[in-house]
């Protein structure tokens, strides 16, 4: 019976046993992978250690790590800055998808010229910087038309990123709504409930539960775009985190009240990105 | 409506989807009380004929009148017509996200305007009448294909509907399911509901109906009582199918 | 309803209550900018037209100390604009509330177009160009503009600014003045934010800021390893801002500033800013 002897390499010769075998002349594939794993460790263990050679440790302590500033900065940055960034990033969403559904509506509209306008506005929001819309709602809308926002600084920048909410949210609206088994929108018929009767009560509920993880995104993304809101003039208390950072940075010349609120957004990040990944798991498994 | 209207009337029933034509002129009429199965190989047209009844495909040409009212008539009340139809799909389509209850009583409450108490009972007596009350509080995803297309029948009954239609009912179910639903739907014809039924089941066909339609590629080939059809088929079309399927 | 079709609601449901109890809280806050109103003549404050009732929206640029910056302790809005801005609401019987837009939007006109506030004060300098866009009231300032480096510096004037980087404000006459009389070679790095440009110059990323000679001066009283090496008198004066075509206004505001140096508040003020007066 023959079998391959696993320490067996080719070209060695087998016929006399006790003669040394000749040198290796390859590496086996698994010796070959060892190799190239062990050479990504190295290549880590280089960068990590070169980092922290050249990193001035006492400079970053005091530049980012100061304990006094950090205090000094509590609880305005829970109170005040957390609190708007949280508050203003709760109306946009609720703006951008109550309008995003209309807009999902009218996208998927039997008449066409809603079904342009949709279009027409998911393309330009989509298109265009959130800093750009925000500087047109805070500046363009009063001057062309001479209103004045309602609601002050929360009213504008509700608009503001509510707009451009509406628009990415439209998208995600309409796929859940067709991805809605069509099935059930001809049951709802068949019983003979109307058409809005059944988009109401029947696909955009499911629709909903679809769409759940993507707009969880959607918040998160809201929540960063809200360190954009500043150019509207802020008033008195109402500074969202990065411009309760940026200022403190400015008047403390220390880089720690960016550490703070990089902390902070990531406190309230963080929870709602592993939220969504948990909420995708869970609709894989149902499915 | 007279007593000799049908309960369905199609006349010269044309579909076509972009450029396959898939009905070619469909005359066809099912009396009140009576039991119709249509069979015939797949893409002969029979789902699509039933689906045009009540409208979920537009028809390109002819008409259908249910109980004597022109349904395809651009003024035509279709929600009203289609509350007077029941419709069985072959993939159920409960609605997952309401329990069985409130499949049931949702278009009864919005279309009949029934109050909930009103519509709960009917409700009960159906599901009784399929024989799942006790699963009146149950989502639809814990219940089996055999379940959930008794619960779909009772739905469709819940509205009280003069006709229904059922569109391969048990080609969905594993096997073991199927004899459940089929002894639903036979005492519902015992019950005299008139009902179009899209099948390949030939043993219901065979002891319910009252008529039997074959339809291959497009038309009617051939319709009769089921001792006539399944004994004495005439045209040579039906004579291959039933030497295929039996 | 069902769950899910409840659920839908709570978005609208938050987006309500919060317009509802934030919905004017911004624009009055009388708390926070608290003057007593009516000190002098009311009347002239009360026919103005103004972006909310009976309160002087004021915009400014912070923070730019001494001139506009926030108070650490109470966070509120001071410096030597804010604080004679506040004595001349007062005069006009009306309350303050100040937003911070930054320089651009103000010179522009586009905040005082777009109804951000009534008037500016950020220390803007009086100049035909500006004069395009915005009104101005009678100035109420002088400056000059100034160079500022770190001490261990070789940067003597702004003959030595070759192959440097100077920081300046964008929108400036500062801005303007570097980059007028900087030697070639010179990198003029603007900044969108005054607050911004300190931290630079300590960060080492720019060696000299030209700007505001009471600015940089103001800074070297509160880090001495900084200084200024040059003033360069320019003749500029401050004025606030007011829209174009506001002429109700700013006569009113200028009917204000000349009551207040009549009567010794506009010294009272300037002395607490900036010691002994001109």
């Amino acid at each position: 019976m023959t079998h391959v002897e696993p320490s067996q390499r080719p070209g060695e010769s087998t016929d006399s046993p006790g003669a040394p075998p000749p040198p290796k002349r390859r590496l086996t594939p698994r010796q070959r992978a060892r190799l190239f794993r062990g050479t990504l460790y190295a290549v880590l263990i280089l960068f990590v250690v070169a980092a922290a050679v050249v990193a001035d440790f006492a400079t970053i302590q005091r530049a980012f790590f100061n304990p006094d500033i950090a205090a000094r900065m509590w609880p305005a940055v829970l109170t005040e800055g957390a609190r708007n960034t949280v508050v203003y990033t709760a109306t946009s969403f609720a703006f951008g998808l109550t309008l995003g559904l209309v807009l999902a509506l009218m996208k998927l509209s039997s008449v066409a010229p809603y079904r342009w306008i949709a279009t027409g506005y998911i393309e330009l929001f989509r298109g265009l910087p959130a800093l750009v819309t925000i500087i047109f709602v805070g500046f363009g809308i009063p001057i062309a038309f001479g209103v004045n926002i309602p609601g002050g600084f929360l009213g504008k920048a509700t608009l503001g990123l509510g707009l451009v909410a509406a628009a990415y949210m439209a998208e995600t609206i309409r796929a859940g709504i067709q991805a809605v088994p069509k099935g059930q929108m001809e049951a709802a018929r068949s019983l003979g409930m109307t058409r809005s009767w059944a988009m109401v009560s029947i696909v955009i509920p499911q629709a909903f539960r679809i769409i759940i993880p993507p707009l969880t995104n959607e918040l998160v993304l809201l929540i960063k775009d809200t360190s954009l809101l500043f150019v509207l003039g802020t008033t008195v208390g109402s500074k969202e985190l990065t411009k309760f950072g940026r200022d403190l940075m400015s008047s403390t010349f220390n880089g720690t009240p960016l550490l703070v609120i990089a902390l902070a957004y990531l406190a309230i990040t963080l929870p709602l990105t592993q939220l969504v990944a948990a909420l995708e798991r869970r609709q894989a498994r149902a499915r | 409506m007279n007593p000799g209207t049908p309960a369905i009337k199609v006349e010269d029933l044309h579909k076509s989807f972009d450029q396959l034509e898939v009905l070619k002129g469909i005359d066809f009429e099912v009396g009140l009380g009576e039991v119709v199965c249509v069979v015939g190989p797949s893409g002969s047209g029979k789902s699509t004929l039933l689906r045009c009844i009540n409208r979920l495909e537009e028809p390109t040409a002819g008409h259908i009148f249910i109980e004597g009212e022109d349904i395809t008539d651009p003024d035509a009340d279709v929600d009203m017509l289609r509350s007077k139809i029941g419709m069985v799909f072959q993939s159920f389509n409960l609605f997952p996200h309401l329990s069985v209850l409130r499949n049931l009583t949702i278009a009864q409450r919005r279309v009949r305007k029934r109050s909930t108490a009103e519509a709960k009972d009917v409700a009960s007596r159906n599901l009784e009448r399929v024989g799942l009350i006790e699963k009146i509080d149950a989502y639809p995803a814990h219940l089996s294909g055999g379940q959930q297309q008794r619960v779909a029948i009772a739905r469709a009954l819940s509205m009280e509907p003069d006709m229904m239609l059922f569109d391969e009912p048990t080609s969905a179910l594993d096997p073991e399911l199927v004899g459940e639903v089929l002894a639903v739907m036979r005492s519902l014809a015992n019950e005299g509901m008139t009902m179009m039924v899209v099948t390949h089941e030939m043993g219901f066909a065979r002891e319910v109906a009252n008529r039997v339609v074959f339809m291959d590629d497009g038309v009617i080939v051939e319709e009769a009582a089921p001792k006539e059809f399944f004994g004495n088929p005439r045209s040579e079309r039906l004579k291959t199918f039933l030497s295929q399927v039996l | 309803m069902t769950t899910t079709a409840r659920w839908m609601l709570v978005p609208f449901v938050v987006l309500a209550l919060l317009l509802a109890a934030c919905g004017n809280g911004d624009t009055q806050q009388p708390a926070d900018d608290g003057a007593t109103p009516a000190e002098g003549d009311g009347a002239a404050g009360a026919d103005l037209d103004l972006v909310t009732d009976g309160t002087l929206t004021v915009c400014t640029d912070s923070p730019y100390p001494p001139m506009e910056f926030e108070d650490p302790e109470t966070g509120e809005f001071t410096g030597f604009d804010i604080e004679l801005m506040r004595a001349i609401a007062e005069e006009l019987g009306l309350d303050t509330e100040v937003v911070n837009s930054g320089f651009d939007p103000i010179v522009s006109g586009t905040a005082l177009a777009a109804n951000q506030c009534d008037i500016a004060a950020a220390s803007i300098t009086i100049t035909e160009e500006r004069e395009e866009s915005i009104d101005f009231t009678e100035p109420y300032f002088e400056a000059e503009q100034s160079l500022l480096v770190k001490g261990d510096s070789d940067i003597a004037s702004i003959d030595d600014l070759a192959g440097e980087r100077i920081g300046v404000q964008s929108g400036t006459t500062g801005e303007t003045y570097a980059n007028e009389n900087t030697p070639d070679g010179a990198e003029i790095v603007s900044f969108d934010n005054p607050g911004d440009i300190f931290v630079a110059l300590e960060a080492g990323d720019i060696s000299g800021v030209i700007q505001d000679l009471v600015v940089n001066q103001g800074r070297t009283l509160e880090d001495d390893s900084v200084e200024v090496v040059e003033t360069y008198q320019t003749d500029e004066q401050y004025g606030f801002a007011a829209e174009e075509g506001n002429t109700q206004l700013t006569e009113a505001v200028n009917g204000a500033l000349q009551t207040l140096r009549d009567d010794g508040r506009y010294d009272e003020i300037y002395n607490e800013w900036f010691g002994n007066a001109e």
